[in-house]
């Protein structure tokens, strides 16, 4: 299962990457439609990666938007909010 | 039932799957054969993955030297024009002008986006920086590799390799020269240039 990072403008979403960088494996990814196109870009991180990654943007102090739990319905991708 | 020859000896992937397409699209409604003489296992493979996405049924066989492929299209299949992926062609490592940061980024979710639409593309060209996103520190990497499972050629300039002193870090796809990008790109239906 993977989660999809979404920020609230470019900048943020590439200072997360660059904090991510080498630390754990990230997938640079474009907005899917259906989550709007405020920013266009959002990052994709594996399950086992998601505490350490919200740990490295809380200490990095980088504000993330939403996380989605991405889900496959039907063969189509399903973000699913998380709290 | 109409049959059509293709000698495709020596010619570099994906051109023996380009003419392939080509020659589909010269059948009759009734359907038909193409018999496509190629030289490498290579071309079979991506011939058959070809076909199989488009509904055709293959076979093939050694002849000669090299190996036939007969791909059947029935009048069904023959309705539909046969799906052809892009060329494209990546002459640096981010995209657009502006800042490189921003342009590495793009490239990313680009290649990204690649990955998920309905027809990959047929072949992706690196040269000049764009060598770089074949290397094994590509950010890339994975999303070439799930292109290249699905069918896509992937092909770096040997001579940009050269250049950059980066061949022996290449880590997908083949090498490639500046005639078979020439003449892939004259041949494609779509070339897409960034």
């Amino acid at each position: 299962m993977d989660y999809l990072f979404t920020f609230t403008n470019t900048h943020h979403a590439i200072h997360a990457s660059d904090t991510f960088e080498s630390k754990l494996p990230v997938r640079v990814m474009p907005l899917p439609g259906q989550l709007g196109d405020a920013c266009g870009i959002c990052l994709r991180v594996a399950d086992e990666h998601l505490t350490e990654a919200k740990a490295l943007l809380a200490t990095a102090d980088i504000p993330v938007q939403q996380i989605y739990q991405i889900q496959v319905v039907d063969g189509h991708k399903v973000y699913q909010k998380c709290d | 039932m109409k049959t059509i020859h293709i000698d495709a000896l020596g010619k570099p992937c994906p051109l023996p799957v380009i003419e392939t397409k080509k020659a589909i699209q010269k059948l009759p409604a009734e359907g038909g054969d193409i018999i496509v003489l190629v030289d490498n296992e290579v071309a079979i493979k991506n011939i058959t993955k070809m076909a199989n996405g488009n509904g055709y049924t293959v076979d093939s066989k050694t002849e000669g030297d090299g190996f036939a492929v007969t791909v059947t299209v029935t009048p069904q299949a023959t309705a539909e024009k046969p799906k052809t992926g892009a060329v494209i062609c990546f002459s640096r490592n981010v995209m657009g002008e502006g800042d490189d940061t921003l342009g590495k980024n793009l490239m990313k979710t680009y290649i990204y986006s690649l990955t998920e639409i309905t027809t990959p593309p047929e072949q992706l060209f690196f040269y000049n920086g764009g060598a770089f996103l074949t290397n094994k520190d590509s950010d890339v990497l994975e999303d070439l590799k799930t292109l290249e499972a699905k069918g896509t050629q992937i092909s770096t300039c040997g001579a940009c390799l050269d250049f950059y002193e980066i061949k022996d870090q290449l880590a997908i796809g083949d090498i490639t020269n500046m005639f078979t990008i020439t003449e892939v790109m004259n041949q494609a239906e779509k070339t897409i240039i960034l």
